[in-house]
Formats: structure tokens, sequence, C-alpha cells
């Protein structure tokens, strides 16, 4: 298998709460610790002793008592804190483990230090780079501002990401360069990492990052002014003049660089002009100049005017511009807002708050949303597709892909600029179907107890033996073919019964069945290889059991034009089932190859009408608005959130993505040591555990429970969704052929541990949803990260009455206190969304 | 494909002499190579592909006769003494060059961690077990030279690896991200455009003329660009001074001040006197006089044949850079673990089915062999540009004074279909200027009380290393902490026969010992 997720996810297996660094091993490392008040919840499926709960609750709330779990802060205070201050006024925030180690090795007076380790430097910057923390409130507002606290500035100097160097090219050059030349020159420019959430917080700047500026520097100038109409367009003349240059520098220069130039700025520009020998030439040099000024390439906000008593400094008109810009649009100011900074009234309230209207209006905020939101939940980018056929069941992987991309773009669009405003809630419990798709529909037609959980009949041509049976049908597959071709010439599948076997696929189906006679139809074509025809068997097996329950295994396929085959009939008990048609005879003939076996449809057909097979998964009909089912709620449902690309749920990486991405629990990887190696190694399905319950034993160990207590919970919930997004009762264990081996439960019940150990045990995700929309840390957590996002930094502690705010814009209720000074109706996601627009730090850099 | 004429950066330094500069005489005009000890490899070219082999196709499977090493510590046998070709997939493009390869068994990671980790090749695990600070050995070579020309010149110079991703997809997004390079503890993407990578060592004029220009119109573009580069870095330089930055963003500029003055350097160091440039007489190879390299290269269409059509563009741009001096440090990822848009080589192997379930992992064995036989195609064709050029430093042509590894990031085994963390594909060519024996096979098994063991795979990576002249203080966290992650299984090596294997290199492989 590829790099399985389970060996991602294992590397998050000891990970922290808050800054706390922890190991991973199966030997528990002895902790004294006292209980812990309030009553914990007692879980089948949590962990193992009360001693070790004890240790981890103990350690997620009152720190620690082994070195082994000294917290960054912990560490921070006791090495740190006598000469750089308390860490929550340290003068050392955000300093990298890099930065720290550094100081180490070169400060005589830090020498002392150089017995912390990699991952004690590591825990102590994660403690100096930490977000706002949160007071535990219950649905309250969790972040504390206090009174008259200034907002706080953004930092002065961000890069611009790949996408808003491309729309920034594209804004000044599309009038006169190709689309083309665009595209090959931004090709040049390396991605942008992602931090494990967003992917524009990336500031590393590479020789590959350079280079490419350089040259679509070089390339950009020489072909816009090779342009018929640019000349004009950016400096109002058509002659390679002084003057004319002039004109340039002050329209289309200064619109570049997004500031007014000021005269040495000025001054400089012209002297390069001379000195490239004045004309085109000097044109062409300055052009390619400017796309290499930090001014461009950066959004460089250094703030007009001295700074304030607390530091901060206004921006200036054009900074706002820009900043207003690329926060809504990822591209430059346009015409308008660009006119409305050169004029200064950008600056008055007014009409900032128009513009802030206007630019939240646009498509392009609203694909900003979409980035936003699919960044966040972790579907902005694309999987590799490669799953099994026999888990497919006839769906089309890419196109449940694209489809239920759709869906979620759409529920996101829904959410931000629908009619009704959306809420936090609604984006953890909608149970609005946003999806005509047929793949979509077959995915979320399964579910019990909801949209597509009836039987549904599809229309069928009717046969011959069907009509002379009188039964009738009641489930079917899709036409499918289901070629058996098989090379590997070491197999002797002459005696192939129900052991492991090396066919490349079968067709197989799980079915469930209320009782009684079932007859079996297949439509099938046998290919000739020395006059002997393919001889296929059909299998029924119950779920679970290793023996089929009946089995016709002499059926020479020999018909060339796909006719049905009446295979036979069974009584059988109510129950799960699995149908398996495969070949018995289809050896490998050396220079001929292999006999192949065609299944082109299966019919399971029922006596009466209340005698109806139920397929998961059978194609129903969806219709934008319906309801879906009781257990699909929220985001994390959708098919788009769930499609792993593979057959693994990647259930670790889906509990890390709600804890990490959701609740901003800050995740560190652990270290792995010689004797928690055997941890990581990637689990791969068995029949004697499910894939939960060997993350269960593997993170049972304190060290790795400390955290897994809270990433397993999501992610085992999770596991009533396959792979593909389908609900499920079982995990499914197949052979490497596509048998089915084994279905393990994947019912559980766990305590969510959201904000506090003692929250009640919850047994679907359904309820894990609502629960964290009842806390207050997950749309605190909502709230900070749209601030992350746009502000292209982690929040920090002075960014506390901004997130209270924000939070207040999110979940309150009326508009009252801070809200105030908004011009928005709180409670909902778009007033989030315009208010940190329009929040009073937006407009200050931080000295 | 186009030919360009510019005045070699290093063409100019042996021929402008004194002219004045408007910047100083950069340290890598005097040539990355002369950073290194006397004797030592002069380059490093890394290629990575993915998803292990059938042993029995990557190893010779007869004719060889082993020796112990002198001095112990593994076996040898020369490759000399084989007919015919190395192995099935080492196949006959190989055959040239047995004399000057190096083919490695038992080589191990000392974990059995590593899991499709492509960049544990080059650090002896994977970066989930490595911490914030580990780097991938293209960059523990980068920062020593950078360190040693900036000693040289006098002033900060930076020499960064030349980095190179095949991606197969539309889209630059890798679905794993994995790559084969690391520094601080991050991976770093390789460059997917071979054109826009020539342009960044040749200059963007490189890519934007044609025949019809003359030299001295292209000298004179040069020259205005470099002008250009030179204003912005003054732009960089005095917004650093800004007194309203924070320490934090004065860094980000510093560091993109070091960058773009390695851009000065490579691409414009050669430029400022114009009208007095003229071609020198120095030992340069000829290609580098008019380099040809791409104009335009796929968008990444999802199309296989532009996959082929990119790698063979990486490939012959790796060969220019390492030739003409612009990277002495080359990692080229052939196939990020992306695979392709439908999971399928056809095109390339004429197979259907993907590169890693039909032809990796418990694929076939034709496959597998098809597959890993294209990859080494693309090898070859380095070797063979490498080895047409004499390296105008002495030593013989440019292979044989460069150390090209190529290598797989799991194991040989008898099949494939497992992840395997043992007995690693490794074949490393060329002699590095001496500084390697060759034309080898070397045996590294060894029986520990828990089993067979190899040698870890880092002292094969301290050995590079040593090759080049690195002291061990460049790499080494601690005296005798040797280089990269060692994991669980160390000390069942040690006590295999290893020890010391974090400080010395190889047995039997450096000449000098």
């Amino acid at each position: 298998m590829r790099r399985s997720s389970l060996f991602a996810a294992c590397s998050v297996a000891g990970v922290v709460f808050g800054t706390l660094v922890v190991g991973c091993s199966k030997k528990p490392t002895k902790i004294s610790v006292s209980r812990p008040t309030g009553s914990l919840v007692q879980s089948q499926d949590e962990l193992k002793t009360d001693e070790t709960k004890a240790s981890l609750q103990t350690v997620a709330h009152k720190g620690q008592a082994n070195s082994t779990f000294d917290s960054g802060a912990v560490l921070y205070t006791k090495h740190c804190a006598t000469c750089h201050g308390a860490l929550e006024v340290s003068r050392k925030r955000n300093k990298s483990p890099q930065d720290i180690a550094s100081a180490i090795a070169t400060l005589p007076e830090m020498a002392h230090l150089k017995t912390l380790t990699t991952r004690e430097l590591e825990a102590i910057s994660e403690a100096l780079t930490s977000g706002v923390a949160l007071k535990a409130s219950g649905g309250a507002n969790p972040y504390m501002c206090e009174v008259d606290k200034p907002a706080r500035g953004d930092d002065s100097l961000r890069r611009l990401t790949r996408k808003e160097l491309q729309n920034t090219y594209t804004s000044l050059f599309s009038t006169n360069v190709a689309a083309a030349t665009v595209n090959s020159i931004l090709d040049a420019v390396p991605p942008d990492s992602t931090d494990g959430v967003f992917e524009n917080k990336d500031s590393s700047v590479t020789y590959s990052h350079i280079s490419a500026y350089s040259t679509a520097a070089v390339k950009l100038s020489e072909e816009a002014l090779r342009s018929s109409g640019f000349l004009t367009r950016t400096s109002g003349c058509s002659t390679f003049d002084d003057a004319c240059f002039s004109n340039f520098l002050d329209r289309f220069g200064s619109r570049l660089l997004r500031k007014k130039l000021d005269k040495a700025t000025r001054d400089s520009f012209l002297a390069l002009y001379a000195d490239a020998g004045k004309g085109e030439a000097g044109f062409r040099t300055v052009l390619a100049a400017l796309l290499q000024s930090p001014s461009f390439l950066y959004k460089v906000e250094v703030g007009e005017g001295t700074p304030d008593s607390t530091g901060l400094v206004t921006l200036s008109a054009t900074e706002l511009a820009s900043r207003l810009a690329y926060a809504t649009t990822a591209s430059p100011p346009d015409d308008t807002l660009w006119q409305k900074a050169l004029n200064g009234s950008l600056l008055t309230a007014s009409v900032y708050t128009a513009e802030v209207e206007r630019l939240t209006a646009s498509p392009q905020f609203k694909a900003r949303v979409r980035e936003f939101l699919g960044q966040l939940t972790g579907t902005a980018s694309p999987h590799s597709l490669n799953y099994s056929p026999y888990l497919l069941s006839g769906l089309n992987a890419a196109q449940l892909a694209t489809d239920a991309k759709a869906e979620l773009a759409s529920f996101f669009e829904d959410l931000a600029f629908g009619a009704k405003p959306g809420t936090y809630a609604d984006f953890l419990l909608s149970q609005k179907a946003y999806s005509t798709s047929a793949q979509v529909a077959a995915v979320y037609g399964g579910d019990e107890g909801g949209m597509g959980s009836q039987t549904t009949t599809p229309a069928l041509p009717v046969s011959p033996s069907e009509e002379a049976a009188a039964t009738t049908q009641v489930a079917s597959w899709p036409i499918q073919d289901f070629a058996f071709n098989k090379n590997t010439p070491n197999l002797n599948n002459n005696v192939m019964e129900w052991t492991p076997w090396g066919f490349d696929s079968r067709a197989r189906k799980n079915f469930s069945w209320p009782g009684g006679v079932i007859k079996v139809e297949i439509t099938a074509r046998g290919e000739l290889l020395n006059n002997i025809a393919p001889i296929a068997y059909v299998a029924l097996l119950r779920t679970g059991q290793t023996n089929p329950a009946v089995k016709w295994d002499t059926l020479s396929v020999s018909n060339p034009n796909a006719a049905p085959i009446e295979v036979g009939t069974a009584d059988l008990p109510e129950g799960d089932y699995t149908i398996e048609v495969s070949s018995t005879n289809d050896e490998y003939i050396p220079g001929t190859g292999d006999r192949n076996l065609w299944v082109r449809n299966v019919r399971l057909l029922g006596t009466s009408a209340s005698n109806v097979a139920t397929m998961p998964g059978s194609p129903s009909n969806i219709s934008l608005g319906d309801a879906l089912s009781v257990h699909r709620k929220g985001v994390m449902t959708r098919a788009g959130s769930l499609m792993t690309g593979k057959d693994d749920t990647h259930l670790v990486h889906r509990g890390l993505l709600v804890r990490r991405n959701l609740l901003c629990d800050v995740i560190v990887a652990p270290p792995i040591t010689a004797e928690s190696a055997a941890d990581f190694t990637p689990p791969v399905p068995s029949v004697n555990a499910s894939m939960m319950e060997q993350i269960r034993t593997r993170t049972a160990a304190a060290q790795c429970a400390v955290c897994h207590v809270k990433i397993n919970p999501p992610g085992f919930l999770l596991e009533s969704f396959d792979s593909l997004g389908r609900a499920r009762t079982g995990e499914d264990v197949y052979d490497p052929t596509g048998r089915l081996l084994k279905t393990h439960p994947v019912a559980v019940s766990m305590a969510p541990n959201i904000e506090s150990a003692s929250e009640p045990a919850v047994s679907s995700w359904a309820e894990y949803a609502e629960a964290m929309s009842r806390s207050s840390k997950a749309p605190a957590c909502f709230a900070s990260r749209w601030v992350e996002f746009v502000a292209q930094r982690v929040p920090q502690a002075d960014d506390a009455c901004l997130l209270h705010d924000m939070y207040g814009l999110l979940q309150g209720k009326a508009k009252e206190g801070a809200l105030a000074k908004y011009p928005l109706q709180p409670g909902n996601i778009p007033a989030l969304l315009k208010g940190a627009l329009l929040a009073p730090s937006f407009k200050y850099v931080n000295k | 494909m186009i030919r360009f004429d510019p005045v070699s950066r290093r063409h100019f330094l042996f021929s402008a002499g004194g002219l004045a500069l408007s910047l100083p005489l950069l340290p890598s005009l005097l040539g990355p190579h002369q950073a290194l000890a006397t004797g030592a490899a002069r380059r490093f070219i890394f290629i990575h592909n993915g998803h292990g082999h059938f042993d029995k196709f990557w190893f010779p499977q007869s004719g060889l006769n082993f020796s112990n090493i002198a001095g112990g510590g593994g076996r040898v046998a020369s490759l000399g003494t084989l007919a015919g070709n190395v192995s099935t997939i080492l196949g006959a493009p190989f055959t040239p060059y047995k004399s000057k390869m190096n083919l490695f068994q038992n080589l191990d990671y000392t974990s059995s961690t590593p899991n499709h980790s492509a960049e544990a090749l080059l650090m002896g695990g994977a970066l989930s077990q490595s911490g914030s600070l580990a780097r991938t050995l293209d960059h523990v070579l980068c920062e020593w030279l950078s360190k040693e020309a900036t000693r040289k010149s006098g002033r900060q110079t930076t020499i960064s690896p030349l980095l190179l991703t095949n991606y197969s997809y539309v889209t630059y997004q890798s679905t794993s991200n994995t790559f084969t390079s690391v520094k601080g503890g991050k991976v770093i993407p390789g460059a997917g455009n071979p054109s826009a990578v020539f342009a960044s060592l040749f200059g963007a004029t490189a890519t934007t003329t044609d025949n019809t220009t003359s030299a001295t119109e292209n000298t004179q573009r040069l020259l205005l660009q470099k002008k250009a580069v030179d204003h912005a870095f003054q732009e960089y330089k005095a917004l650093k001074g800004n007194p309203r930055l924070s320490a934090l963003d004065a860094k980000r500029l510093e560091e993109h001040m070091n960058v773009l003055s390695e851009l000065q350097d490579k691409v414009y160091g050669g430029v400022g006197g114009e009208g007095a440039m003229t071609m020198a007489a120095a030992p340069v190879p000829a290609s580098c006089q008019s380099p040809t390299g791409p104009s335009s290269s796929p968008l990444r269409t999802g199309k296989q044949i532009d996959f082929d059509t990119t790698l063979n563009q990486m490939i012959d741009v790796t060969a220019l850079a390492v030739s003409c001096g612009k990277a002495p440090v080359v990692n080229l990822m052939m196939h990020p673990y992306d695979y392709f848009p439908g999971d399928s080589m056809k095109d390339l192997i004429g197979l259907d089915g993907d590169p890693h379930t039909s032809f990796g992992h418990g694929g076939t064995e034709e496959g597998n062999i098809k597959m890993h036989q294209y990859y080494a195609q693309k090898v070859a064709r380095l070797l063979n540009t490498l080895s047409s050029m004499q390296d105008p430093e002495g030593g013989g042509t440019m292979l044989d004074t460069s150390i090209v590894m190529w290598g797989n990031d799991m194991g040989a085994a008898p099949s494939p279909g497992h992840h395997s963390d043992t007995n690693l594909p490794i074949v490393l060519f060329g002699s590095g200027a001496g500084a390697l024996r060759t034309g080898n096979v070397f045996d590294y098994g060894m029986n520990s009380p828990s089993g067979p063991r190899g040698r870890p795979l880092n002292q094969l990576l301290v050995s590079i290393l040593k090759a080049m002249g690195v002291p061990a203080s460049e790499y080494e966290t601690a005296p005798g902490a040797g280089f990269g992650f060692y994991g669980e299984i160390t000390s069942s090596m040690e006590s295999a026969g290893a020890q010391g294997h974090k400080t010395n290199p190889l047995p039997g492989l450096l000449a000098a010992t």
C-alpha cells in the first residue's frame, strides 16, 4: 500500500494539549498525579485503566509531574522566564526552534541550555507562538478583552502567495500579455507549502522563487512593451520619451507598487531609466525592476504618521486598499478601490464600509470564502483516486469526487452568501442537500432512516426468465463489465475454493435480505480458449461467516452473447450477505492468456413485494434542499469531506483534522523512539481487529493517549462512514483479491473531550457535532481561523479583543456592547466574514 | 530549443579581470569547485524514484567474485568480471559505466519507519522522525559550500541546491507531500518547469531570444536585466533599514537578499563591463559557451507524454547546470508520489496500470521492470551527457569528477509487494574526482543476534560528505553523532559489526581509506 494514512496518523500519535509535547510508547511513563475532580465517562473505547485516564486528564488540565511531560510553557518558565519575562509577556514571542537553538549556540549566557533536546526546543517555541488561550466558558465568549486594550495590528511584510501573484500579474498585464505567457511564468513559481491548515502563510523564499520572479519580470516587461496599447494604457502617451516615462512611473509604477511614490523612490527609478539609456530600453528596465521590487512582491505595510502611545500605526490609504483587496479578492486593488485610496476617501468610515460591502459581494470574495472553508475542512486539495473496484461497487470515483466537491462549494456558498445567513451551527449540523448528482445520491442513498434509505428498484429490461418465474425483480447492479484478466502464472485456480487467491477482480456486492426464497440470475459472457469455457461460480456469503451459505460453482459460461443465466434459488434467513461471482478455471495459458469471463449483470429476485433485497449505495434521486439522514450532519459528513481517495478511511487523519482545524488544538508530531517504533508501523486491515481497535490499542499508552483521547473520538465516530462517504455499520475486511473476510462493527460510544473530560459520551458523529456546536471552543476556533486566514498569521495574545468581537459576531444574539461598533447583525457566518474586515485593528499595523 | 549566447560568468571572470563591476566579485565566480578540498568530488547529483525493486532485476544474478574488503566490514566484487549487462534494470545503457559505478547491497534504514518517504534516502529516516532541524544531504552540502564561498570572498554568499520535481499532475498539488529535499524540518518542493529552471540559471534572456538575436544584443539585454536586479537589491536593502520593520520582517528581507545575491551571481555575475567583455580562453565546456536549453516546458497537462518531455528537459538542464558551474548540488525527483491522472503509465511503458499498484508493489514483474527501465533510461541520458564533457578543471569527464546517486527509497526484495526498509537500491556513478573507488559491488550484509542486518544508509551519506570534503562539524550535531536519523535498529547493526558507522565512511568505498 502507499504511504498509509495510518502511518501519517500514527505520526501524530503523541501530540499535545496546548503546548504539551509528549512521546508515544507502549510503555506508559509513570506519572504521579491525583485524580481530577469530576466524574469521568467510563467508555468502552477509552483508556484501559483509571490510572492512565487520571494521568491524562491531569496532564491535560493541570500540567505535569514528570519531565517527560514538561510542556513548552513549563520549560519556558524553568529556563527562559528569568531573562525574557513571563510567557504571557515574553519578549521572545514567535521564536522558532532554530532561533532558540541558534541563540543557545552563540550566546555564552545561554550555553547551559545546550542540554535541551530538539523536542524541548520545539515545545518552547510552540509555547511562544501558540495562539490565544481560551478560557472554558461553556458557550459564552471565551476570549477575554480587557477594557481599553488597543486592538492589535498586523505585521508589516507578507510575501504574495502564488495565487495572489497570479492574480496580480493578470490584473496588471492581461490586457497586453497573453494568458499563456502569464501561466508559463507562474508555472516557475514553487507551490506554497501548507502549515497543515492554510497555504497562505508560507513566507519561505528559495532560489526558485527569486529566479522565477526575475524571469517573470523580464518576460512581462519585454512582452508588454512590445504590445501595442500598453504604453498608452499605462502612461497616457505613445512615445518612449522622458515625459511619457514620468507619466508611466506615476500612474502604472505607483499602481504596480501599490503605493504613492515618494521622492526618493521616484528619483531612484528615474536614475535607473537614465542609466538604461532611456527610451524603450529604459522603460523595459524600470518595469523589470518594478516587478522585482519588495513593494510588488510583498505586501509592505509600514503605516504613516507616528505610532500612537500603544505602538500602533495607521495604515496609509494605499496600504489599506491593498490589505482590503488581497483579503477579499486575493488580488490588488481594482480601479474603484485604488481611486479611493489615491484621493484619500478610503480613510473615511463610510467610504471604507461601502468598499467592504462592495468587495464582499464580489465573485472573487465568494471564491475566497470557498478557499477558506475548503482549506479549513481539508477538502481543498484533490485526492489521487485509487479505490478498489470491489469497494466502488459501480460508483465512478472521479465523477463522485467532482460532484462531491461541487456539493461542498454550494454548501459553503449558501452558508456565506445564501438568502438566509448561515450560522456556525449550520456549518456543523446542516442536513440540507446541495447536489443533484447521481453519484452523490448513491453515496447518501444508503443512509439508514433518511433520504435514500428506501429500497430502490431500478428499471431493467425484462428478461424471459424473469417473466417465466413470475417473480419480482428487486435490485440490480448497474450494467458493468468485470473482466477477469489474470496473468499470474503460479496460481492453481482449478483447486481454488474459499481461500485467498490471486484474481485481479471479481464481481461482488453486499445486500441485506429480509428472509425467504431468493433467486439469482447472472448475465455473463465467457471466452473459449482451447474449446473450454470459463466456469463461473456464484456464492452467497453471510456477513461474518467464513463458508458460503450457498454456492453454485459449475456454471459453464460459454454463451458469447451475454444471455441471462438462471443460477438457482435458495431459502435464506434474514441477514446481511455478500454475493460474489467469479471464475474457477481461468488458468493462465502460456502464449494465449486467460479465459475471460465478463459478468454484465447480476439480479437478486424475491418472491413477493415484501421480499426485497436492500443494497446500500443503489442510485436514487436527490433534490436540492432535501433533508439528509439524521446521521449525516454538517460539513464533515459530506462526501467531499469523507472521501479519502483510497479504501482506507484515514480515521486518525479525520480525527486530527477535526481537532486541529476545527477545534484549534495544537498538534505536534511525536518523537519516535526505539521503544515506540513498532507503534508507528502502519496498521493494516485485519480479521482480528478493526482499524479502530488497532488504533485504540496503539494509542492507549499515556504518552499517546494524552492527545488521542481527543483525536480518537471524532476519528472513531466518523468510522460510520466509509472512505467514499457511504454510511456503514461495519468495517469490511477483504483479502487482496477483494473477497470479504470479516466485518467489524464500527459502533462506538466515547467521551468527546471537546472542552472538558466530563462531557457526556456520544455515540455518533451527529452527537459529536452537536456537542461541538454547543461548545464555545469550536466557534471560537472558527472565528480565529478566519482571522488567521485574512491576516496570514496565527492570532496572538494581543488579538484577544479582535477575537472577542469576532466570536460575538459569529455567535452573538444582539448588536450590543463591543458589537455595537459593527454595522452588522451578529449571529452568523457572514457577520464574521465582514466583521474581520471592519474591525478597528484591520486599519493598523503593529510596531 | 533555443541557443543562448550569454557571457558566461566564468568567462567573464577569466577575462574581465580588473574591470569595475557594479557588484563585488562574487565568490562563486571563483567556481564552486574551488571551495572544495583538493581531490574532493566537485558536484553531487541525486536522482530519485520510488517503490523499490525486485532484487533479482536490480542486482547482478551471477558472475561476481566477492572477496572480503581489506580491513573488513563487508565484501566487494568487481563489476569488471561481469559479462554482459549489470542487471535487467541496469541494462545495456549502463554497461559502458561498469567501471565508473558502485552498486550496494544491504544498505538499510536504521528504523522500520520509512514508508514512501523519499526524503529518507538523503537523511536516513523519514521527516516525521527527524524533528524540526532535519535537513537532507543536498542542503548540508550547499550550506557548507555557502560558508566556504563566503569565507573566501568576504561577503555573504548563498549557494542553493537545484531542486527539481517532475510533478505528474496538472496542478502542483502533491497528494502525499513527499519530496526528496528537507530543510529546517520542512519539505522543500522542487521546481517543476525545466525551462524556467534553465532561465533561472542562465537568465531570462535565454528563453526569450532566438537564433537571430546577436550576441551583442543579448549582452546588452543581459546588462539591462542586471541593472533591474541590482536596483531591486538596493530597494530591499533600503527597506531592511526601515526602523518600523520588526526583526522577523528584517530577517525575511535578509533571506530574500541572500538568494537575490545568488541570482546576481549565477545569472549576472559576469555582466557589468559592457563593451569590455571578451570571451576568455578559460577552460569551460563548450556547451556553456552557448548553452542550449528548453524555451518552454509542458504546463503539466496531465498527459503522460508531457511528463516524459519534462523529465528529459530536467535531465538536460541538470547536466547543463552542473557542467557550467551553476549548481554544484542537484536533487531531482523523477516522479513524486502523486502518480498520474488516471493512474496509468501506458503511454510511457506500453502497459496499462498505475505506477504504484500495478508496477510498484504487488504488481507484475513485467510492469515493475518496464517502469524502472523507463527511469533507468533517464539516468543513462544524464550519464551520457556528463561523460561526453571533459571537466575543464581536469580529472576526466564531468561524470568522473562528480558523484551521481540514483536511489530508491524502498528496499529491493524478492517481491516488492511490501514496503522494505532494507537492501536499498542505490547506485553511484562517478568517482568524485578520485575520491571514490569505482567499478564494484559492495555487499554490507551482516549477521546480528536478531537476524541479518545491513549497514546503515547513513554511512553512505557520511561517505559522500567526506568525499565532498565536508568536515564532520558541518553535519554532526555533536562530535561523533553522525548524520541524519538513527533509529531503533542502529544498535542491532552495531552489534552485527557496524561499529563506528556514524563517523567512518563505508568500508572500501573511499579511495583514501
